[in-house]
Formats: structure tokens, C-alpha cells, sequence
């Protein structure tokens, strides 16, 4: 059979719709009577089907037809006879013999009066389309199937008469076929009724959903039918003046009943919103499956990142319930992967780099909710698309607009408000725009008095702002914009800030922290074989803190473009190949003390030993080519092989990574998958500067090593098993060593590339997709994350090395638009440095503690279960959600990390957050 | 990872201060101005910077316990040409020789021992002549010392030490890298008057070392320092911007009684002439414990005045305490 497939109109509508037009009724078991229309309960709904054969001939001469059958269905669903009310023409191809035949084997729910099954006869249109000739869908990209030929056709027989005939007596053509005649005389007639139809709610118009229409007639009840449009749209002409039944069902919908009263030669105008059956976020998400090409990676879509218990909503917090995860402490902000530095993980938007994506260093994300499309998440073993990063990534993909018709929502919470808006442009594009802002400042302004004893208070202030756009001119061109920013200040609440250290030389205090990006992306698909994507970025980011002597003024322009380009040579091979390039101009100047390194305890710092460096146009460049194939050599095996080379210009280093990815199918539910791979990343930009570190060092490198397995048992249900080695060599270290400039002056080395180290573990995903109404997974990783430091032949713990880490998550549908959720996390507690000692210091007035082993000892574990209950109301032009987050339910008294008295002659545990409940509110129009 | 990291250093700031504002719940333990135990308060040097070959004394401001009162107490002082690393305790890396052998590099003679005694008091005179120490820094950091504008910084340690109890302390002496420097002068409080007063009944009465002053328990009695807005003295150095300015120094006092609280608002605050307010400085409330947490009739009270450039002075006083509640 051709490639081109085809199906028709009422097939899919059917399916789709799963409703179908009462024509005659008949009581159940019994002879046929006469059943009063009002008396339908319920309308037949298609249970099966079967698509008809494309008569061969006509699909040879590109000729397309309609059929118009009519089917008498008994009270239990079946189909007990099939009659050609409307031939196709032209005839003679075979067209009537293939409905017909098709059309035998459908099954149908029965249709009701008063909720008893009865039997009706229903028409039955076949549409035969043959698919576009234009090659690719606009959604179609090389990781999808081909393009779906035969689009349905949406052309809606408004106001045909479905000659509705209740009389008693034997099924039998007595009703009268919509021909072609009457179908003329009614679009001849004036609109009697016309409306639209929405989703209650959103507002989101309903296409293709059949619209009928009763009444009491001479001759029994008459009924018309009409399609809505895309816009959800239909129309009647020619009406009679009396009262209307009209019956609207929809799947997923709860039916929808109602009488209009038609006045003569009067228009009614009206407008239907139709409930959900189910108001389940996940339902409305339909993700295509893609081919895996990873040995490990999630994606979360933005509906369940959405009702994550304890993250108040906020798309990244779902982040430390990912197996490979750690927990950082309270407000740390930092994302540690497999053992991996912060720094060593890549956190991008739609492959882009950005500076920040936190607020306050753990806060809030700086992208609401409502801009997100997903979350992707890769621990190990990432492909060549993906460089200067040594830990994993997260990807954080931007929505794809689509919107159908203007609308929003508004977000208060604890924390901020926020408000979406987006809008259809025509028939090609869709914008976007959203804005957030803090409140925090004003809380905790009207809660500060003199008597709180309080000597300087926090209040952080933020704010962020989206706008998205795209526009498709055509069929595979997909051009979007994304423009985004975030800003982070504290008030004016710091009563004396030179307090904060008593080194401070003024009382100079200033701080803010923002940054923008602008991406413009443009993707062509000409074919389902072809596809290039191209982006470029730019943006800016500031940073400014001044507290006294000390200050970082920085301002960095980044200029970033990527081009990748996909092309399936043949079925079994796909090379892909691509350009990645980051550039950045420096300006500004930091004086600073030394920044403490991982593996280095929190010190106290020294104010009256700053190190000072001056950025002027200090340009830097990184650019990276990749190449990869993709290899399916047989149906089981999927290999990916490539290799990326990045240039470092400062530090002057050309790196090449080969990267080895295999997943084999052993049964259709079980996969081992595999990977291998080197990957490169700079240092940081303090630690080859001149005045603050060694500019003579090297890229830190990491091999990737991962085996595991995955199995299917059920369509929803994954168990996810990889075992995972890292070792890590040139690593950025710390030293005491000197080194002498050419003019003689001894200067300390600061850092060197000694560091090695090494990471293993096992982690463990099972996840259950929204299914029986239950989304949930639980993420398991077992790991130890070691360090050697230059200079030292024993391994340390690494700062966030946690053994084991359990999160559970579930999310449950339940009636009444009610949803709850629930997460409860362990983790092993966080490797600590003890104080074994202090020495007062006369000119800071405070003590200088003196350090043990690093890393030899340990907080507590952690645990904490928190709960969410969502519930939604569904009004006619908008919804409302409110939920409520309740975090640590059972109040453990979590540690946060060890706190010391004065003289650090006593220590205690830091508890984080005891019980906490969070309401927020949201309103969707 | 690369732009990340351009705001890294800020970001780690931001955490510090955050942290420092109480995110997470920290566990109360008795307030660092409560005299309960053995205590060093200050160590301070007289002149605080002795141009070469004077002479500076060294002493220290240790609180002692009543009860331990007549324990003795001793003392080790030591120096160190490098400032050394707070994690080790400071430890001096160097040796006397290895001391002796680096002065003999540069030229200089009778280098002290690096070893000060074991009096209350030490001295400690400078061998080292500006030149050379502007030539050390010039040289860059083989002595730790990155910042040489106020002077060529080096280590003074002290372990003060009563019984079982071993409390070690330190500063920082800067020693001229300029003929004719103007030196500093450790700060003092008002001559010639009350140092400390407290209001009674709207009148600011002496405290004296004789408790003549009465304070009610468990009620907060307002004090006052009488500190000279002269003693933030003007120097030549380098403002915020690394630019150099002429500048006033930034005092600091730390407030320390033997029961109840002063305000932590004012423990130890910060006056920056022309910025903030020096009565503000100067100003705290005191109020003692119930007598079932501090049974004694009288309680001390030690006022230290800090400068921004390692001067140091204190006074004390004694007040008495009513019975109730």
C-alpha cells in the first residue's frame, strides 16, 4: 500500500467524537415503537471502527468521494444493517462497497431513551480523501513518523437535514437522506440559529463537533445537524418558529442538552460551553512517541511539573526528585548531578545558555510556569549537541505557543503574582507575554519594628518578564522569538549594613543581579528526511554588589549562535552536524577576597585581603563543532556515535570528546542501553584570571561511563536501572604553591589542574505516566562522589556526596475536580567539615574556627514528606485553582547544616523549614 | 560552563548574605555579649604602628570569671612575618632560623625571637625598615600580605590560658612601609569624664568601678559611651573604589556585661563618619537577668572601641543590682 494513507471524514470524526446522529429509534428487544425525541438519554457512541479500503483505482486517478450510509443500530451496539442512502459519485470506483464494508464491523455503545439501550438508525457519512501531496506536516521533525496523509476533511454539512424519523415501524429508508436538492434549499435559507461552541472555561473553541437539532414536527420529531467550524462555529437555516431540542455530545465532554426557541423570521444567536468530563491536566497532553536516544534522560511536561507537592508550583524545585539529583541546602540554589559540581551542570533554555535560573540562588525560577513546555533532564552520558559541561543538563524548553483564542492566567502565591497572557496572530503566529513580581519585600517591611530585635533584615525583591512569539508562513518554516529577563535586588532593609563585617570600611551596601536574553530561532523541515535548526541569542547580564571595599560590578554581553542539521541519509543512518558558538565581552571590576572552592569549608573571610581585577572589553570565545551518527542497523539496535571539539579561547585549549550511545531492544519491553564518553569544560572565569587564579590552566575533563536497562511492562509504566562510573582528571584545584613572574615577583599559584575524581552510583527511575487517573515515580540513586586535591594522595568526600536519595512523588485525580498530591524525600545527610577549634581575632572581633578532616563528617538524613491538594472550579469563561502546599508535614526538624556558637565551643544542627502551608490561587481565562 | 560563571562570585556573596539573614532556623546559644566564662576581648598594641626599631607593647583584655578569679592566669606571645591561614589557627609556617635567614637576605638585623614571652604584657620592636618592607610588598605575596596600603601587615599571637582552659588570640600589626607615615593612634574614650552612663530617671548617671550605680533586674536601663567623634581619626588611603582618598576611620564597639542582654542591634555596631550617626554608636539598654540565672548583688560591664585600622582601648565599670526579681 502506498505510503499515502487515507481515512475519512466520518471515521475520524467518529472516532474522535464518538457520537452519531439519532434517526430512528426503536425499543429494545421489541418490535419498534415510536420513542419521542425527548425521551434520547443518550446518543449512540462508536465503540470500533475500521478504516474502508481506498478503492485502488481511485486513489490511482486521485478521485475522492463521499458515501452517506445509513446504519441501523440494534440495542446492543451492533450494526445490523448497512444501507447506501447517498452513492459516491462519481460511481463505478468502488467506493460504496468499501463502506459499506467497513462500516459492518463497527460496534457502538447504544443509544438510550429515559437510560434504557434502544435501537436507532443512524446516517453515516464516509469521506474518501487522499493526502496532500506537499511533503511535510509543520510539526513533523526527522524524530517523527512521516507525514500523515489524508487530513480530515473539516467541512461541516451545517444545517443539513438528517431526516430524523421516529415513527414506529420496521428500519427502513423512510427517512429522508440529506440530497443534494435539500441541502441547496437549506444554505438558500436565512441562519434561523447560529452559535458557538467552547470549552467551559478556556474557551478554547470545539471543531468538528456535530450540533443537533429537534423538533416536534406534523409528522414526528425532524431533526437537523450542523458542524462546528475551527473557529467552533455552526449554523442552521431555515429553522421552523418553535422550540428546539439541541443536543451536543463531545468525547471527553459531558453531554450537553439544552432548548433554544426559534421566533419567526428572527436570528438567535447563541453560546455553548461544555464541560470537560475530567478537568486531569494530563489529559489534555498527548506526547508523541520518539525514538530514545539516550542512555538516560527526563522530560517533564509542564502539567506534572505543575503539581509536584512542595515546590509551590515552581518548575525547577521538581528538579531534587530526579534520580541523580542531590539535595542542596535551603535556599542553595544549586542543581548537583551525579556528583558533579554545580558548575560542572549546563542549565539551558531551548539549548541556550543563560546566566541564572534561579532567583536569590534557589528562590524561584526565573520562568514562570506558564512559559514552559518541559523539562529535560540529562544526568550523564549527554550526546555531542551538548557541551562545556562535565556534570549533566537541563534543558528547559520554552512552550510552544498554539493558542486559539486570547487568554491567560493570573498566579498569587506566597512568594509573588504573576500574569500570562497569550494570543492567536492571525492564522500563522501566536504571542505571548508574562510578567512576575515579588511582594516578599512588603511582608516582611509591615513585620519589621524596633522591637524585633532584628539588626538588619533581607528583603528580596524580584521580578522577571517573558514574551514569546512564533509564526509559521508555511507548511515546515517555524520561526519563533523568545525574550526573557530576571532581576534580583534586596530592599532598603539592611538598617546598618557595615555590620554585616566589621572589616567593612564604609557603609557602602548595593546589590542586583539581572540579565535578559533574546532568542530568535528558525526551523525548516522541507522533508520528514531534512531538517535544519538555527538560533541565536544574545543578552546581557549585570551583576553588582558593593558592601564597603568589597565589590563585584560586572557586566557580560553574550553572544551565542547554534545551527544543527539533521539529515536522513537512508532508514538505518542519520548524520547530524552542528555549530556552537559562545562569545562574551567582559566588563567591569571585582574586588574580592578569595572565593572558597569545593572541598574548602566556609572560612571566615578576610575584608582587608581583596583581590582586585579590571575587565575592560575582555572578549572570550568558545566555539564547538559536532558531529554525530545516528545508526539503526537492524530494528533492535539504535547507536549514536560522534564527537565534539570546543575551543577554549581563554585558555587557549582545542578539546575533542568522542561519544558513544546504544540502546538495544532485547524483548518489545525491555531495552539495555549503554554509554561512553569524554566531555570538557572550561574553568571558571575567576580561576584563570590573572589576579584571582592561574591563567595558565588546562579544561577539566570527565569520562562518562553508563550501563543500564529499561522495561515497559505496561504502556505506562517504566522501570528505568543505569549504573553510572565518572572519572574526572585535570581537575581545578587548589594550592599553596608559588610561582615566579618574569620580572621576578613571586606570586601565589592559587590553582592548579591536580585535582582528580571519581563518582559512582546506581540509580533507579520507576515511573507511572498518567494513567487510572495516578501520575507518579519514584527516583532512587545510590552514589558516593569522591576528590583528590592537588597536592593530597587521599580521596575526600565531595561536599554534596549523598549516599542514598529516595524521592516519591504522586499526583492523584480525584472527582470533583479535586487533585492530590503527595512527595516525601530522604536523603543521606551532607558531608561537613568539623571545627575542632577557634582563634579569636582582635581586629575582626570575632573567632576564626579551625578545621578537621575535610568532608569527615556528616548531617543527619534528611526527610520530609509534604502534600498538595488541588481544586479547580470551572466557570463559564474561566477557571480558578486553588491550592494548598503543605510542606514537612510531620515537622521533622531537617538539618540544614551545622551552626556554631560565637567561639565555636558548641554546635548544633540547623534545622530547615518546620511545617509550612502555602495557599496560592490561580485563574486560567 | 562559562556564563554562569560570570556571576558566580556574586551569586556566592548573595548566599552569604542570605544565610547570614536567618533562611534557616538556627539554634539559640547564650548572646557573644554575655561574660560567662574566660575570655579574651581584645589584644591591642601601644603604639599600634612602631616605625622601625621602636618599640610596641602588647596587651590584652581578658575577662575572668569570678568564680576563677583567683586562678592564676598565663600567657605565650609569639609573631610571625606572615599572616598565615585562619584554618590552621595561624600557624606560623617559618622557624627562628629560617626568620633570621630572611633577614639576613634582606639586610636587616636584630630580628626579634619569634617567640614574645609569656608575661601579660609583651614587646615587640620593629627591625624592619620601610624600605624593605615596600620592597617585600612590591615583590607580591611570598609573605601572604596582598594589600600593603596601611602598611606592611604581620602576626601577633597570644594564648591566654587559666587552669585546663587554653584561649588563643590574635591581631594584626602594620608596620610602616613609609618614612614619616603618619601613624595610628588607638582609640580612647572621653577624658575627663564618665567612659559609660546610664539614665536614671532621666538623668545620665556615672558608672564607676565601684557599683555606686544601682540597675533594676529584668527591665532595660539605657547607657550611653562618651566617645570623641575626633577619635575616628583622618588618614590617607584608599577609597571603596580602590582610590586613594583621604578618609576617616570607621569606629566600632562591642558592648560585653556579666548578665541579662544588651541590645543585639548594638552589640557591636559601626560608626562611619558622615554616614551614620556616632550617638547611635555609642547608645545601648541593658537589661540584667532575674536573679535565679545571676545571683551575684553587682555585675561588670566592659565597653572595647575598635578603629579601622587596628587600634584598640576599652574601659570597664560595676553596677549594682537589685535584689528582685
Amino acid at each position: 500500500m502506498s505510503r499515502r494513507r487515507w481515512r475519512s471524514v466520518a471515521w475520524a470524526l467518529l472516532l474522535l467524537l464518538s457520537v452519531a446522529t439519532p434517526v430512528a429509534v426503536w425499543a429494545a428487544g421489541r418490535a419498534p415503537a415510536t420513542v419521542d425525541a425527548r425521551a434520547l438519554t443518550k446518543l449512540p457512541k462508536q465503540r470500533t471502527t475500521a478504516p474502508a479500503a481506498y478503492p485502488p483505482r481511485a486513489e490511482t486517478e486521485r478521485i475522492e468521494a463521499d458515501v452517506t450510509l445509513l446504519l441501523s443500530i440494534d440495542a446492543e451496539g451492533r450494526v445490523t444493517k448497512v444501507e447506501v442512502q447517498q452513492p459516491a459519485a462519481p460511481a463505478g470506483y468502488g467506493f460504496d462497497e468499501a463502506a459499506v464494508q467497513a462500516a459492518e464491523q463497527f460496534l457502538f455503545e447504544p443509544a438510550e431513551a429515559n437510560g434504557k439501550p434502544i435501537a436507532v438508525r443512524v446516517p453515516y457519512v464516509y469521506h474518501f480523501r487522499l493526502p496532500a501531496r506537499a511533503a511535510a506536516s509543520e510539526s513533523t521533525g526527522p524524530d517523527a513518523g512521516p507525514a500523515d496523509g489524508g487530513t480530515p476533511s473539516l467541512a461541516g454539512d451545517a444545517g443539513s437535514p438528517i431526516g430524523a424519523d421516529f415513527d414506529a415501524g420496521p428500519p427502513a429508508t423512510s427517512s429522508a437522506p440529506p440530497d443534494a436538492g435539500a441541502a441547496a434549499a437549506a444554505s438558500a435559507a436565512p441562519v434561523t440559529l447560529s452559535g458557538d461552541l467552547m470549552v467551559r472555561g478556556t474557551r478554547e473553541p470545539m471543531s468538528d463537533v456535530l450540533v443537533t437539532v429537534f423538533v416536534e414536527g406534523a409528522n414526528g420529531p425532524l431533526g437537523f445537524q450542523s458542524r462546528t467550524d475551527p473557529a467552533g462555529h455552526f449554523e442552521f437555516r431555515g429553522l421552523a418558529a418553535g422550540e428546539w431540542r439541541v443536543f451536543i455530545e463531545a468525547p471527553g465532554f459531558y453531554p450537553y442538552r439544552t432548548t433554544e426557541t426559534i421566533l419567526p423570521g428572527m436570528r438567535t444567536t447563541v453560546k455553548y460551553y461544555m464541560e470537560l468530563g475530567s478537568q486531569s491536566p494530563f489529559d489534555v497532553t498527548v506526547t508523541g512517541q520518539t525514538a530514545r536516544k539516550e542512555v538516560n534522560r527526563v522530560i517533564l511536561p509542564r502539567e506534572i511539573i505543575d503539581k509536584v507537592p512542595g515546590t509551590i508550583g515552581d518548575p525547577l524545585n521538581v528538579l531534587p526528585s530526579l534520580p541523580g539529583v542531590a539535595r542542596t541546602p535551603l535556599a542553595g540554589g544549586e542543581i548537583v548531578v551525579r556528583g558533579a559540581a554545580p558548575e560542572d551542570t549546563q542549565v539551558l533554555v531551548d539549548g541556550m545558555d543563560v546566566p541564572n535560573i534561579y532567583h536569590f540562588g534557589g528562590l524561584r525560577s526565573v520562568l514562570p510556569i506558564g512559559i514552559l513546555e518541559s523539562i529535560d533532564f540529562q544526568p550523564g552520558n549527554f550526546n555531542s549537541y551538548y557541551g562545556r559541561a562535565i556534570g549533566g543538563i537541563i534543558d528547559v524548553r520554552l512552550k510552544k505557543l498554539a493558542p486559539t483564542h486570547f487568554g491567560g492566567y493570573v498566579d498569587l502565591s506566597l512568594l509573588d503574582a504573576g500574569l500570562y497572557l497569550e494570543a492567536p496572530i492571525g492564522s500563522k503566529g501566536a504571542l505571548a507575554i508574562a510578567a512576575r513580581r515579588s511582594y516578599i519585600d512588603a511582608l516582611l517591611r509591615s513585620n519589621d519594628s524596633d522591637s524585633s530585635g532584628v539588626s538588619l533584615v533581607t528583603a528580596p525583591v524580584y521580578y522577571d518578564y517573558q514574551l514569546l512569539g512564533n509564526y509559521r508562513p508555511a507548511a515546515g518554516h517555524d520561526l519563533r522569538l523568545a525574550f526573557f529577563g530576571s532581576d534580583d535586588r534586596l530592599a532598603e532593609l539592611f538598617t546598618k549594613p557595615g555590620d554585616l563585617a566589621l572589616q567593612a570600611t564604609s557603609a557602602r551596601f548595593s546589590q542586583q543581579q539581572s540579565f535578559y536574553r533574546g532568542i530568535l530561532s528558525y526551523r525548516y523541515v522541507p522533508t520528514t528526511r531534512f531538517e535544519n535548526s538555527a538560533a541565536v541569542s544574545i543578552g546581557r547580564d549585570t551583576a553588582d554588589f558593593a558592601l564597603g571595599q568589597v565589590l563585584f560590578n560586572v557586566q557580560t554581553d553574550t553572544l551565542q549562535l547554534r545551527d544543527t542539521l539533521r539529515w536522513k541519509v537512508a532508514p538505518w543512518i542519520t548524520p547530524v552536524v552542528g555549530i556552537d558558538s559562545l562569545t562574551q565581552r567582559w566588563n567591569g571590576l571585582a574586588r574580592l577576597p578569595a572565593l572558597p572552592k569545593e572541598g574548602m569549608p566556609a572560612a571566615n573571610t578576610d575584608l582587608s585581603q581583596l583581590m582586585e581585577t579590571r575587565l575592560n572589553s575582555v572578549v572570550t570565545w568558545s566555539p564547538g563543532w559536532f558531529g554525530e551518527l545516528e545508526l539503526t542497523p537492524t530494528e533492535r539496535l539504535f547507536i549514536s556515535a560522534g564527537v565534539r571539539a570546543d575551543y577554549f579561547r581563554r585558555i587557549s585549549q582545542l578539546t575533542a570528546a568522542p561519544r558513544f550511545i546504544a540502546r538495544y531492544r532485547l524483548t518489545p519491553t525491555v531495552t539495555a542501553k549503554g554509554g561512553a564518553g569524554l566531555y570538557y569544560q572550561e574553568p571558571q572565569f575567576d580561576e584563570t584570571d590573572p589576579n584571582f587564579g592561574n591563567p595558565h590552566l588546562e579544561a577539566e575533563r570527565a569520562l562518562h561511563l553508563s550501563l543500564g536497562a529499561e522495561w515497559k511492562p505496561r504502556p505506562f509504566l517504566t522501570f528505568d536501572g543505569t549504573g553510572f562510573y565518572k572519572h574526572l582528571t585535570s581537575m581545578v584545584s587548589p594550592t599553596d604553591a608559588t610561582t615566579t613572574t618574569a620580572s621576578g615577583v613571586s606570586e601565589p599559584l592559587r590553582y592548579d589542574n591536580n585535582g582528580v575524581g571519581r563518582v559512582y552510583g546506581f540509580e533507579l527511575m520507576i515511573r507511572h505516566d498518567f494513567s487510572n487517573k495516578l501520575v507518579a515515580w519514584l527516583a532512587y540513586t545510590l552514589s558516593r562522589s569522591e576528590r583528590r586535591d592537588s597536592g593530597s594522595s587521599t580521596y575526600r568526600l565531595f561536599d554534596f556526596d549523598q549516599t542514598h536519595i529516595l524521592a516519591a512523588v504522586a499526583t492523584y485525580q480525584l472527582p470533583a475536580n479535586y487533585q492530590i498530591g503527595m512527595r516525601y524525600r530522604y536523603v543521606t545527610g551532607t558531608p561537613q567539615t568539623p571545627t575542632v577549634g577557634a582563634t579569636f581575632d582582635s581586629i575582626t572581633d570575632r573567632y576564626d574556627p579551625i578545621f578537621g578532616a575535610p568532608n569527615s563528617a556528616r548531617t543527619p538524613a534528611f526527610h520530609q514528606l509534604d502534600l498538595r491538594v488541588d481544586k479547580k472550579w470551572i466557570h463559564e469563561k474561566w477557571t480558578s485553582t486553588v491550592y494548598l502546599d503543605l510542606q514537612n508535614v510531620y515537622n521533622r526538624a531537617n538539618p540544614e547544616g551545622l551552626a556554631y556558637n560565637y567561639d565555636y565551643t558548641k554546635v548544633a544542627i540547623s534545622q530547615g523549614l518546620p511545617v509550612l502551608m502555602i495557599v496560592g490561587f490561580k485563574a486560567d481565562f | 560552563m562559562t556564563s554562569p560563571a560570570a556571576l558566580r562570585p556574586s551569586r556566592l556573596l548573595w548566599t552569604v548574605v542570605l544565610a547570614a539573614t536567618a533562611l534557616a532556623c538556627t539554634p539559640a546559644f547564650d548572646p557573644e555579649a554575655r561574660l560567662t566564662k574566660l575570655r579574651v576581648l581584645a589584644v591591642r598594641a601601644e603604639p599600634v604602628n612602631p616605625n622601625v626599631g621602636e618599640i610596641t607593647t602588647l596587651d590584652t583584655l581578658v575577662y575572668v570569671p569570678p568564680d576563677a578569679a583567683g586562678d592564676p592566669v598565663t600567657y605565650s606571645w609569639s609573631w610571625c612575618p606572615e599572616l598565615g591561614d585562619p584554618s590552621d589557627g595561624y600557624r606560623c609556617p617559618e622557624t627562628d632560623q629560617e626568620i633570621q635567614e630572611m633577614g639576613a637576605e634582606l639586610g636587616v638585623t636584630d630580628i626579634p625571637p619569634l617567640s614574645l614571652g609569656t608575661d601579660a604584657t609583651a614587646t615587640f620592636r620593629n627591625p624592619f625598615p620601610p624600605a624593605v618592607l615596600a620592597d617585600l610588598c612590591n615583590r607580591g605575596f611570598e609573605l601572604g600580605a596582598s594589600r600593603c596600603d596601611q602598611g606592611f601587615p604581620i602576626r601577633i599571637a597570644v594564648t591566654v590560658a587559666q587552669g585546663n582552659v587554653r584561649l588563643p588570640a590574635t591581631t594584626v600589626l602594620t608596620l610602616p612601609v613609609a618614612d614619616g607615615a603618619t601613624t595610628n593612634l588607638n582609640p580612647a574614650f572621653a577624658a575627663g569624664g564618665p567612659a559609660v552612663t546610664a539614665l536614671m530617671n532621666g538623668v545620665d548617671v556615672p558608672i564607676d568601678d565601684q557599683a555606686s550605680v544601682m540597675l533594676p533586674r529584668v527591665i532595660e536601663t539605657k547607657l550611653h559611651a562618651n566617645v570623641a567623634d575626633s577619635e575616628a581619626e583622618t588618614f590617607e588611603g584608599l577609597d571603596d573604589d580602590g582610590q586613594p582618598a583621604l578618609l576617616r576611620e570607621r569606629l566600632t564597639l562591642s558592648w560585653y556585661v556579666e548578665t541579662g542582654d544588651v541590645e543585639p542591634d548594638s552589640f557591636h555596631t559601626g560608626y562611619f563618619p558622615g554616614t551614620t550617626d556616632l550617638d547611635k554608636l555609642l547608645s545601648n539598654g541593658w537589661k540584667p537577668g532575674e536573679r535565679a540565672d545571676y545571683p551575684r548583688d553587682d555585675a561588670q560591664i566592659i565597653l572595647v572601641l575598635r578603629d579601622s585600622r587596628g587600634g584598640v582601648g576599652w574601659t570597664s565599670g560595676r553596677v549594682g543590682l537589685e535584689p528582685t526579681p
